[in-house]
């Protein structure tokens, strides 16, 4: 089964460093917004299984990352979101985990950063292989 | 000319920081010419564009889109382990947070260098790839 993917970021790099993970992950990227509120407008469309959300965006008439991030896992509580910030703040990693998101990564992103998410993916989507 | 040794950084600015970090590059070009190509080519349409709204946002006094614009230009250098802009760009962002938009200010031109040196790095990068003879 392919894992549908959905990129949620307002910088254009890093939609394009994330695409191409995920696509070496064997994901599917189906849409990428640059707005939470544009992403919680793609997620109704096309559903994704997988959503990677830059936390740091500024919000878009009037939704920020957690509301879209709360938004979104209301719709479907079982979509896997992977939270994304370019600054390693303990308190907000804790408060996207507490509410469950599944992975937290941080930029700058290398060919190593996606080991672990790899690893996640694999026990979320199949956890009789893992 | 020998062997490119991809430990080694790109090019060096006069102030002794690189350019582009050269396992930075050497790590972009692992991914694959086409990735690395789009990368370069998204540095290239968007920075100019990043720098216009830095500067229209000091004109204007506009604390968070000059701190998250100078964010947006530093977070662009760490992609290509440009760590002279990057550094420029972390000094602007901490300014405008600050309110010091005459630091910014001061900033700007550096920034604007730095910036200018990753694109010509960039295109020399970019003329080495195949994909992009194949394009043009």
């Amino acid at each position: 089964m392919t894992v549908t993917a959905l990129i949620i970021d307002d910088s254009p790099f890093a939609r394009r460093v994330i695409r191409h993970h995920l696509t070496k992950l064997g994901c599917k990227v189906v849409a990428e917004a640059d707005s939470a509120a544009q992403g919680v407008r793609l997620f109704d469309e096309f559903k994704p299984a997988l959503v990677t959300l830059d936390i740091m965006m500024p919000a878009v008439d009037g939704v920020d990352a957690l509301h879209g991030f709360r938004a979104m896992r209301q719709k479907s509580p079982d979509v896997a979101v992977i939270v994304v910030s370019s600054v390693p703040f303990d308190r907000t990693r804790d408060t996207f985990l507490k509410e469950g998101a599944l992975a937290y990564m941080v930029k700058p992103f290398n060919q190593f950063s996606f080991e672990p998410v790899r690893q996640k993916l694999i026990r979320y989507f199949r956890p009789h292989a893992a | 000319m020998g062997k490119h040794d991809p430990a080694r950084p790109v090019r060096n600015d006069h102030a002794g920081w690189s350019v582009l970090r050269g396992a930075t590059m050497a790590e972009l070009r692992a991914e694959g010419d086409d990735f690395l190509l789009d990368l370069i080519e998204l540095f290239f349409t968007e920075t100019p564009t990043r720098l216009a709204l830095l500067t229209t946002a000091l004109d204007a006094g506009d604390r968070s889109t000059a701190q998250r614009t100078a964010h947006t230009l530093k977070s662009t250098a760490a992609v290509f382990g440009a760590d002279a802009m990057q550094a420029i760009a972390a000094a602007a962002e901490l300014a405008a947070r600050a309110g010091e938009f005459r630091e910014v200010a001061r900033l700007l031109a550096p920034l604007r260098t730095a910036t200018e040196q990753v694109r010509l790095a960039l295109l020399a990068e970019r003329a080495t790839l195949p994909s992009a003879d194949a394009a043009s």
